[in-house]
């Protein structure tokens, strides 16, 4: 090899680095398609200024409400999807299936997803595909399948049994085909992941009563900053909405019964 | 005791079938005997009739009634339109013969025009009076065409399968031989003894028509290889899957036809048969899809010595139309298609009650108002409840029994301990009174909170956390009952 063609080659890998990094902040020749929270808070401190679609993301709930609410962000979050209000083509309108995949003895700690429930978040029941394995080995083989059929926009799966390479191997299927994939975890012993984004959901109080109120904690997030916030969910308008941060902590709860 | 299966050679020293086993021992104290066995017997037939499959798709043990008394059961076989794929009738009989003789049974075989005759010849037969073997029973006993008269006449009268007692009589008439039945007045025979010989007689001459049920319902919709040599692989038994898969594309395609289910049945060497199933969601004909929906099952699969004959049956058809290859959009066509590969394969190695897709239903009991329907079910439209009130995003399999505590008897709790923590409510919504739905009866089987109101509420604890809970039954005075406090239960999560 000769001295002049170095430049080009060490131009070449370049190349083929940003190729294989290219979730990262860079690429901005790339336009990815995302999914917006429609809260410029939220949205702008992501690095693609949305949550990238055809990536693998981890939502993490701790204990049964934690879990409870991680699925309901989910849900929300599809219903952004499904909502139009993101750059995905054609594919918003047609409407997007959804591959739901459970743990059988994990759906009797947590429960199973609830039809009425998801459907009120916004997630319709008509296009969610919902699979019960017997193992986390089912589950990871079934969101596999999942990630490599394209006519599925969504794969969610519920397992606590992702490590590096497995979340790596998500990753990549779901880069290569453009489905998004989350992943639902209890909140325990969490590995190294190739995820592209880690959320905590912890539910809180809402101002008003009964409101659908989370805290949303962005743990991990390749290329940007942990940051966190509390958001209410509006589902008459499919909406997020940030609160303003409280002067004193927390707001007191309503002592109805005290 | 009674000796009720001799063998050849014991046969041939005069032990007859019927003979107490005392006086046998008496003529021969070297004589070995194993207790009988009905009901293996049956089980080894039906085996050996499964594993005639190979050879034909109809394939029959013999029912109880039809064995002589003492004398050995046999397997129907239907070889029609099979015979040729193996050089001939005579080279089929010879064959399976061989393969039964080393497998170690003896075996005679007989075929002819009509049920009834093929049984005759395959046990009087005279064209080898050889009955101690298979291997000198080479040629089997073959009844041309037409030839039932022939073949018949010289028989004994045992061999029309009549009843002992009916054989008797003819004995005591001094009518010995089929032949002899064929020249006597059939007014007399069937006075002195009813129907049975006359209908035995036209049977095996083919004047009536005999319907014999055969083991498994014979499809058309079958194909079958026999490779040269016994497949010790599983990629061997890939390859032959592939080319089983390509002929029945092309008749089901002729057909209009595409598959619900498919079975693989494999023909070990030694006898052994074995199944594997696949169940699609949609009619599929396409060779891939179906090989892919295969090779799950076949990983697990053990072709033990080698597998001679691999045959594919479609017993779940249904009407799948030519597809036209789009010119213009890709889009339109090819959805559904991809989708429902996905759904075959999550469901055959899930298992088809594990892949669903949940219909809303008019109801307002909670586990009514989703009920799991396959994915790509068409029902009547979905009709949810008009439900004004939240429900939860995530629902318990079954409600969970809490300890509440509430402050007025039928006020929402306080409190409420589950999975042993203790929740401290903060804020609560309800009640949402559910009645039972009372036009359905109550069945045994049915959770006492099935047949009972409930109160739901909502509840807010100090964490946060959102839970549906409900109070079983209406309140009652707490004077009535002081001894039944009301029992509450956590039956889903909201976000």
């Amino acid at each position: 090899m000769t001295g002049h063609q170095r430049p080009a080659v060490i131009e070449q890998l370049r190349a083929r680095i940003a190729t294989i990094e290219r979730m990262g902040v860079g690429g901005e020749d790339e336009v990815r398609p995302v999914l917006t929270f429609g809260q410029p808070a939220i949205d702008m401190a992501l690095p693609w200024l949305g949550l990238p679609l055809g990536c693998l993301h981890e939502i993490v709930g701790q204990g049964t409400s934690g879990f409870a609410a991680a699925s309901g962000f989910t849900c929300a979050l599809l219903d952004r999807l499904g909502g139009g209000e993101c750059d995905i083509g054609d594919m918003a309108v047609t409407g997007v299936t959804v591959l739901w995949c459970l743990q059988a003895h994990e759906v009797r700690e947590h429960g199973v997803p609830y039809a009425p429930g998801f459907a009120a978040l916004g997630l319709d029941p008509a296009h969610t595909i919902v699979t019960r394995g017997r193992n986390d080995t089912d589950i990871l083989w079934a969101m596999e399948e999942g990630l490599h059929t394209p006519e599925i926009g969504v794969v969610i799966g519920e397992t606590n049994a992702v490590d590096f390479t497995y979340s790596r191997r998500l990753q990549l299927a779901a880069e290569a085909s453009g489905v998004t994939a989350f992943i639902l975890r209890r909140g325990v012993d969490m590995p190294a992941s190739a995820a592209v984004t880690r959320w905590r959901v912890v539910p809180v109080s809402g101002i008003s009563a009964g409101g659908v109120r989370w805290q949303l904690v962005l743990q991990r997030c390749r290329g940007g900053t942990p940051n966190e916030w509390f958001v209410e969910w509006n589902d008459e308008t499919g909406n997020f909405a940030v609160a303003p941060e409280f002067r004193h902590g927390m707001p007191q709860p309503h002592r109805a019964y005290a | 005791m009674r000796v009720t299966a001799p063998s050849a050679a014991a046969a041939a020293e005069g032990i007859v079938s019927g003979l107490p086993l005392t006086d046998a021992r008496a003529q021969h104290p070297g004589l070995k005997a194993f207790p009988a066995d009905p009901v293996e017997d049956a089980k080894t037939l039906a085996r050996i009739a499964e594993w005639c499959g190979a050879y034909t798709p109809w394939t029959a043990p013999e029912a109880d009634g039809e064995a002589l008394e003492g004398g050995s059961a046999g397997v129907w076989l239907d070889a029609t339109g099979c015979a040729h794929l193996f050089g001939g009738e005579a080279k089929l009989t010879r064959m399976l013969i061989a393969r039964m003789w080393r497998l170690g049974f003896t075996v005679h075989a007989g075929l002819a025009e009509t049920p009834g005759a093929a049984w005759a010849v395959a046990r009087f037969g005279q064209i080898g009076r050889e009955r101690t073997t298979g291997r000198k029973d080479k040629d089997g006993r073959i009844v041309p065409p037409g030839g039932m008269r022939a073949a018949l006449t010289p028989l004994p009268v045992m061999a029309l399968r009549l009843p002992a007692d009916v054989i008797d009589g003819l004995y005591g008439l001094g009518l010995r031989h089929v032949g002899d039945l064929l020249n006597v007045p059939r007014g007399p025979l069937t006075a002195r003894f009813g129907e049975i010989i006359t209908r035995r007689l036209d049977q095996a001459l083919g004047h009536v028509f005999e319907p014999i049920s055969p083991r498994l319902e014979t499809l058309p919709m079958r194909v079958r290889i026999m490779p040269a040599e016994p497949l010790g692989q599983s990629t061997d038994i890939v390859i032959g899957l592939k080319r089983l898969l390509r002929q029945l594309e092309a008749r089901l395609r002729r057909k209009h036809l595409g598959v619900r289910k498919l079975v693989l049945s494999l023909y070990h060497v030694d006898g052994e048969v074995s199944w594997v199933s696949i169940g699609a969601s949609r009619p599929v004909r396409d060779p891939d899809h179906l090989l892919r929906l295969f090779a799950e099952r076949l990983e697990s699969l053990d072709p033990g010595f080698g597998i001679e004959v691999m045959a594919l049956t479609a017993p779940v058809t249904e009407p799948l139309p030519p597809e036209q290859i789009p010119l213009a959009s890709r889009r339109a066509s090819t959805a559904p298609a991809e989708l429902s590969a996905l759904v075959d394969r999550l469901q055959n190695r899930l298992g088809t009650e594990n892949v669903m897709r949940f219909d809303l239903r008019e109801s307002h009991i909670p586990e009514r108002a989703a009920a799991p329907v396959p994915v790509f079910h068409t029902g009547p439209p979905a009709s949810p409840a008009p439900s004004t009130c939240r429900r939860p995003v995530r629902l318990l399999p079954q409600p969970e029994t809490i300890e509440a505590t509430a402050m007025i008897p039928d006020g929402p709790p306080v409190m409420f301990r589950w999975r042993r923590v203790l929740h401290r409510i903060t804020w609560a919504e309800g009640p949402e009174r559910i009645a039972p739905e009372w036009w359905l009866k109550a069945a045994p089987w049915h959770a006492p909170w099935d047949l009972e109101t409930r109160d739901y509420y909502r509840l807010e604890d100090m964490e946060g956390g959102r839970f549906w809970v409900f109070r079983e039954g209406l309140y009652r005075m707490i004077s009535e009952m002081p001894q039944d406090p009301p029992r509450w239960y956590l039956h889903g999560l909201f976000a």
